[in-house]
Parts: structure tokens; sequence; C-alpha cells
């Protein structure tokens, strides 16, 4: 590996090591017990339920604490995976979209207007065995490519930001989307708002009953194979990855650039049109959202730390699903709030995302892997002459 | 005169982020009241020493002493503090001010809250005076030509206490008659007691004007020696490190049907300036048209209606028979059998983030054997990629490596392998050369002639007269956006007879620049 590309891997490593102190310490001061005590003996108790606290917090998800010794938490490892899934797609759409360099962020609004479109064809379509499930899913993602569509002719036609746009038109969708559920397509036996059940043959099968594992995690893995395959090994991929590079020349080459930046809009919102439903397809088996569950937002975390590299996606959203799933299983067993995790995902951002993090440690590398390279290069020189 | 050391560098080091090695342990000691040329290819290092010593960039290593004294240039404001000015390749000027506004920008004689403009123009007045550099100060900047520009810019370092000047390739943009004034201008600062440090890579201007020189060469300083004590062959060698042939022959060209027709051709500005004015010329099968002007005579503006990249106002274009429509595209031009060399190739040339293999395939990704079906051929593309690599000698590790790791001139070398596989029949170059060093350069010239001979139609715009000269088979001069001259035999002409007319001291009628439709 070159330096460079090392270099990124410590880069991410670092900053999620960094993140993880910064976390460890907030909850250390906030541990500290008031009342009279020494205060060493203080600072001991502090200790220990911060310990307690991280421990939960980093292996909670995977192994359940008992008096009798550890033991695999397996409620926990699925709903690290059936967390993942929804985010694993809206990271593919955004990452698509970065890849363009069309800071298209609407794939929030995507997915939830997607979801609740295609549920009133999950309620309503009768039911066929798989049918069902396809066709459910292929009417999200139509209607979020459908509403990518506004931004990204605004954008070709007009020139309008689609920065602002998409993101204006997310607030739209949510209101859309509940106005929809309220209106046409609301139980209203039941107690909260919630959709009408969707047909049993629409739903995914389940693949453990008691925590309930869907199916929507292999939805995901199989959509990054498909994205990775149509952004690396097609003439499409290339095109969106030239104007994303440089549209000037995209252009010169003899790419339409105003055409594949609506088209790279516009399947990137089918992705994101699909992520919400599969949630409600394979888990609640209804509408259930009073307001967004923010995967679209998530996307955008997950595409930075992705690098907009379609396989990496996924590993950013098992990491991101992992301590969300910890610092949860945190909040039950100590009093430890789990929206500590915001303040872990803020800091790991920033420094991934901060170009001149590390720099200078990068810089001196560069210098002598050059100067070596130089060298060797005259020396080479020399023994040719 | 005595000699006294105003400056000395000592082993300077720059490393780039991107892992180029620009300066390895450069040494530079410049005396005081002299022209001092730093002389090297493009790539050698002499613009980054310089941009070291103006404070753009930091040096990864080394020692600066001015005046005796070791100093820290870690800003130009610091520079400019120590008597250290900079006249750089691209003026920073701003075009809708006046001369004197733009020379007192930032230090403006002030009368209450306004700007005295009365003192500053009599500021400038006395300045210009002084120094013997006579401008227009009422006059706008996007007005006056490039060689007052220069001049203004020079000013603008004096009057800000410069002792020391540095001129980055004052002459790369200037005509002959304009470097003739420049040269007296420097002598005369020179006489008054300031330093020069001429940074170029044009031999006779040394032997012309320097009194020492420093060679450098890929990064390191090859010789330091007294101007008179030199020939220019001595100094070539010294710089290029053998001996190189620049000459180029070449048959007569060999011309075949028209493959690029020009007709009463127009172009206005969105500044409401009329660049291009009724220009027509026709560009024929086996033969190079070379196109000469001062930049900013149309030249811009015409090729871009030609490759497709703006649209015309009025009149006609048609490549091997296809008439250019209103709403043309560079895909149109392609098509239709044309490939472009652009003059920025940073702009419009690559795509920096991506591999040299993605970017030769840029105009052919969708045709066989590169994709199938929509779905790119890795290994096809891989072996065209590599196959390049070697032909045009492009200077990397392997065609997987990103554009913007390569040199200037490897960058341009990409640029060319792509343009001249295009399978085209007429191949635009826009500057091809600037910028890249000697040995690439040569292998560019040269195989433009190839080209020609096999049959390709090329039109070649250049600032560089003695490239044109070199290469192309007929000239035009372009002056204010209408062609002024045409040289049918490029043997009865030379720099200064083009350079009359790019000044437009001169104009020829109809009759005498011919059939040149």
């Amino acid at each position: 590996m070159k330096s460079k590309d090392r270099f990124t891997v410590y880069r991410i490593g670092i900053s999620i090591g960094i993140a993880l102190l910064i976390g460890y310490i907030i909850i250390y001061i906030s541990s500290i017990p008031s009342g009279d005590m020494s205060f060493w003996a203080k600072m001991k108790e502090a200790f220990d339920s911060a310990n307690n606290a991280y421990k939960y917090f980093l292996t909670g998800a995977l192994i359940k604490w008992r008096s009798s010794g550890a033991a695999f938490n397996e409620g926990g490892a699925i709903q690290w995976i059936n967390e993942a899934s929804p985010i694993i797609i809206t990271g593919l759409a955004i990452s698509m979209v970065f890849t363009a360099k069309q800071f298209n962020i609407g794939a929030e609004g995507q997915m939830f207007l997607g979801a609740a479109i295609a549920t009133a064809v999950a309620i309503y379509f009768p039911g066929i065995p798989v049918v069902s499930s396809v066709i459910v899913i292929l009417v999200a993602m139509l209607a979020g490519a459908g509403y990518a569509a506004i931004p990204g002719v605004m954008k070709s036609k007009l020139n309008a930001s689609e920065l602002v746009t998409s993101l204006m038109l997310n607030y739209v969708a949510v209101f859309m989307g509940l106005f929809l559920i309220k209106t046409f397509l609301r139980d209203t036996s039941a107690g909260s708002l919630v959709s009408l059940p969707f047909t049993e043959e629409a739903m995914f099968p389940l693949l453990n009953e008691r925590y309930k594992l869907h199916i929507g995690i292999f939805f995901a893995i199989g959509m990054t194979g498909l994205i990775w395959f149509i952004m690396k090994k097609t003439t499409w991929g290339y095109k969106v990855k030239l104007i994303g590079d440089n549209k000037n020349f995209a252009e010169y080459s003899g790419i339409n650039s105003k055409k594949m930046i609506l088209q790279v809009q516009v399947a990137a919102g089918a992705v994101a049109g699909s992520a919400g439903i599969i949630e409600l397809l394979g888990y609640h088996g209804r509408f259930l959202w009073l307001y967004s569950p923010g995967y679209g937002w998530d996307g955008v975390i997950i595409a930075t730390l992705a690098r907009n590299n379609p396989l990496f996606v996924p590993l950013a959203a098992f990491f991101l699903s992992y301590i969300r799933v910890g610092a949860k299983i945190m909040g039950r067993y100590t009093d430890i709030a789990p929206e500590i995790v915001s303040i872990l995902q803020a800091v790991i951002i920033l420094l991934v995302t901060a170009e001149a993090f590390l720099s200078k440690w990068k810089q001196r590398s560069i210098n002598k892997e050059a100067t070596e390279a130089d060298n060797a290069r005259l020396k080479e020189a020399g023994d040719a002459v | 005169m005595q000699e006294t050391n105003i400056l000395e560098m000592k082993d300077i080091w720059k490393i780039y982020p991107n892992g180029v090695v620009a300066n390895k342990s450069m040494d530079l000691s410049v005396n005081k009241g002299e022209i001092h040329a730093l002389l090297g290819e493009n790539g050698a290092g002499k613009s980054t020493l310089m941009k070291i010593l103006f404070g753009i960039e930091q040096p990864t290593k080394g020692k600066i002493f001015y005046e005796g004294k070791e100093v820290e240039i870690s800003s130009p404001d610091k520079a400019i503090e120590l008597g250290i000015g900079m006249v750089h390749q691209h003026f920073m000027l701003v075009p809708s001010l006046t001369v004197a506004e733009n020379i007192i920008l930032g230090m403006e004689p002030r009368k209450g809250m306004s700007i005295d403009m009365d003192a500053a123009y009599r500021f400038v007045g006395e300045k210009s005076e002084e120094f013997g550099l006579p401008v227009p100060s009422k006059e706008k900047v996007k007005n006056i030509s490039v060689g007052m520009k220069q001049r203004v810019e020079i000013i603008k370092t004096l009057v800000r206490g410069a002792n020391l000047i540095i001129l980055d390739e004052p002459t790369a943009v200037l005509t002959p008659q304009e470097t003739v004034d420049l040269f007296k201008a420097l002598k005369a600062l020179t006489d008054s007691g300031k330093t020069i440090i001429f940074i170029t890579h044009k031999l006779n201007e040394v032997k012309k004007i320097a009194d020492r020189i420093t060679v450098t060469r890929r990064g390191k300083v090859v010789g330091k020696a007294e101007v008179k004590d030199m020939t220019e062959i001595e100094m070539s060698r010294m710089m290029v490190g053998r001996d190189v042939d620049i000459r180029i022959d070449k048959e007569d060209a060999k011309t075949g049907e028209t493959l690029l027709r020009v007709k009463d051709l127009n172009y206005i500005r969105s500044d409401g300036v009329q660049a291009v004015k009724n220009i027509s010329f026709n560009l024929k099968k086996g033969e190079i048209l070379g196109i000469a002007g001062v930049e900013g005579n149309g030249q811009t503006e015409l090729i871009q209606m030609i490759t497709g990249i703006s649209q015309k106002d009025s009149g006609e274009i048609t490549i091997d028979g296809h008439q250019v429509p209103e709403n043309v595209t560079p895909g149109f031009c392609r098509k239709a059998g044309l490939s472009h060399i652009p003059a920025d190739r940073m702009q419009r040339g690559i795509a920096p983030d991506s591999s040299i293999e993605e970017n030769i395939i840029s105009d052919r990704y969708n045709t066989k054997p590169f994709s199938k079906k929509g779905v790119l051929h890795t290994r096809a593309v891989r072996e065209f990629g590599e196959k390049m690599v070697k032909e045009f000698d492009i200077r990397a590790d392997n065609s997987q490596t990103k554009v913007k790791m390569l040199s200037g001139g490897n960058i341009q070398k990409v640029v060319v392998a792509r343009e001249f596989t295009a399978d085209s029949k007429i191949t635009v170059a826009d500057q091809p050369t600037r910028g890249i060093d000697v040995a690439a350069a040569d292998f560019i010239r040269r195989r433009l002639v190839s080209e020609r001979d096999e049959g390709l139609a090329v039109l070649l715009i250049s600032a560089d007269l003695t490239e044109l000269l070199e290469v192309a088979d007929r000239i035009v001069v372009l002056y204010k956006g209408e062609i002024v001259a045409h040289f049918k035999e490029v043997k009865a002409v030379n720099e200064n007879i083009l350079g009359e007319y790019m000044l437009g001291i001169k104009k020829m009628s109809q009759e005498e620049m011919g059939d040149l439709v």
C-alpha cells in the first residue's frame, strides 16, 4: 500500500479512536457523583461507572452481560443488522450523486415519500407471494425517482442549486407523506397515527421470528453489488465519474453533462426510494413514522465515510448502526443517555472530512517516499551511464 | 561596480504534497544591481524557487539571506516589506480600474473619507517619470496592451519599495518590439541600483540582457556563470543536459481537399466586445495552418466556436462537409471528425482524479473494444492505456496512475495521446507546448508534422512564434478579432515581420492576403 492509501485508513482509525476517547471523557465527567465523599472515592466511582457504560456501549450489541457470565446477544445482533439495511441503501444513493459532485441531499424525502406511496400498494394490491413485495418496492423506487427529478430538472434546466431545492423538498415530502397516510390510509382502529396493515404476501419473510430478522439486509447487499457494478463497470458510471471529476472535460469529450446530471439524480432517487419501505415490509408491517426517521441524513454521513465508494458503504453503515445499537443498550443498562452517540458521530465526521487533520504527518511520509524514489531514480540513471 | 551580495538562498528543498520534488538543495546567489537570469526548462524548479523567495510557497528545508541577514519569508506581504517584488506571468491587475487606480490599490492617498484621485494621478505620473516607465495613468487597464500591463505591474512593485524585482518569464507574452522596450527599461532600473531576477528559458534574451546566470535542471542547480563567458550553445547544453537539435526537417505540404471551412464568422462577447470579426479561412488535408497573434485578440473565441464549446453569432463552419448547427456541442464536432488539444489542459483537457487510461478513453468509451452494450471492457481499456503510456512516453508508474500526480509535460502527453489517436481528420492544437519541457514540446511538434504527412489537417494556435515558423505551412495573424495578414510561404517570414502585424502596425490588403478561402 502506498503511503497515501495507508494514510486514509490510519486517519479513519485515529478519528474513531479520538471520538471514542472524547465520548469516554464526557461520560466520565458526567458520572462523577455528588455527595459526601472523598475526592479519590468520587474519581474511583466515576471511573467504574464510565468503564461499565463503555462495556455496554462497545460490546452490548453482540454480548449479553449476565451475572452468570457473558452470552451472545442475538437480539442485539439482529437489531444491528436490521438497522444497517436502510442506511446502506441511502448511503449508496448519496454516494452516486456525490460522485457526480451533485449535492442532492434529498434522499430523506425520496425515502419517506417512496415509503408512503408504496404503503398504499402494500395495503390494497391483491396479495400474491413475492410479486406483491416486488411491486411495492418498484412503486417506492418510482416515487423516489420521480421526486428526485424535481431538483434534477431544476438544476439542469434552470441551474438552480440542487443543494437548496433538495433540502427544502425533504420537508415537503415528509408532510405530503403524512397527509397521504392520515387522509387515505389511516387505520382508525389503532390508537396512534398508523396506516392500515400490509397484506401478508407483501411482507418480507422472516429469518428469525423472535427478533424479526428480515431479508432487507440481502436486498441492501444486493443493491450494493448492483450499484458497484453500475458505477465502476459501465459506461454510464464512467460518465458520472468524469462529470464529477471535471465537468468541462466531460463536455469537451462529447458527454452531454446536463442529461447525465439529471439521470444520476433520478437513478439515485430510485435507490433512495426503496430504503424506507424495506424496513416497513420487513419489520413493522404498516407505515408508522410520525416524523422522518433520518435515514437520508445517515446516508450523507455514510457516503462521506465511505468516500463515495459503493463497496465501503456497507462497512460504514454497519459501523454506524453498531455504535447506535450499542448506545441504546448502554442507555438501557446504565443511566447514560444514548444520545451520546450523536457526539461521537459528529467528531468522527469532522475528523474524517477535515483534510488538514494529520496532514503534516502525511506530508512527512510523502517527503520521505519522494526522496527515496528520487534517489533510486538517480542511482538507476547513474548505473545506466 | 563593487559587487555586493543582496540575496543568498542556500540548500532550498521543496516537496509538494503530491510527492513532486520541485527543488533539490538549490542555491542561488544574486549581486546588487545586476540582472540575474534564472535559466531552465519548464519544470526545472525555477518558478518554485522564486515562489519561495516571494513567500507564496514555503520551503521544505533551506535558508534565505537577504541583505546579509537571515530572513523567513512567510507571505508575499513579508517579501514586499523586505523590498522584494514579483511580476507574475499572469498579470494581477483589475481590468475595470484605471492604471493609476491599479497602482495605488491598497496604498491610496486619502482626502477625508474618499480617495484623492488627483494626488493619485500626480503620484503615478511622478513615479513613472522617475523610473523611466511612462504609462497612461487615466486609461482603464482592460484597454491597454499587454506590454503596457507589464509595465504597470513593474511600477506597482517599485512604488511598494521593491529593490529586488523578480520577473517570471516576462517576454513570453510580448512581441519582439515590446521585448526591446522592456529590456531598455530593465537596464535603466539596474542603473539606478535595482536588482532584477529574470526567469526565462530563452537563451538569446539571456545573452542580450543578463549579467550572470544560474542554470537549473530537474530541480537542481547545474551551473552558475558570467554571461559574457558563455555561448548560447554552451548554455543550452547546460540547461538540457545534452545537445538538442531543435530544427524539424519537414517536406513541403501535400494538400488535398478542404476539410475545415470557416466563413464570415462573428462572435460578440458577453461584455459587448466583438471578439471575432468576419473571419474566413480554409484548412486543407495535409497542411498545418498557424494562427499568430497577441493573446486576447480573438483566438480563444475563434477556437471555442470551431470546437463547439461556444456558439457563433453568425457565419458558417463546416467540418469535413458537416455544417455546424446553431446549438453545437463539442460532441457534434468530435463526431464530425475534429480533435482538439485545448489551451488550458487543467481546465478542460483532463479529469485530474481519474486515471491515465480513463482520461485517454473519454471520447471513445462507448466504442469497441472499450465497451459493449454499456459495460466497460476493463482489460481492453488497460491494454490501450498501457500502450499509450509507452508510445507517448508518459512518465508514470502505470496507466492507472491518477493524472493529477503527473507533471505538466506528462499531463499534456496524456491529452495529446488521446487527441492524436482519436481517428479524426482535423486537429485543433491550441498552445500545445505551453509550459512543458523542451523534450516533450519537441515530441509534440514532430508528431504534429508527422500527422500532417499522414493526411491530417492541423490548425495550430501558438504564442511561441519560433514554434509557428518551425511547424506551420501557412500562417494567418489575428489582430483585434480580424485576420490582418496571411503568409502562404512561411520561409519568407520572420518573427519581426509577424510582430508588426500582431501589434496592428501593419495590415495586409485583401489582394496581398490572396485566396484565404
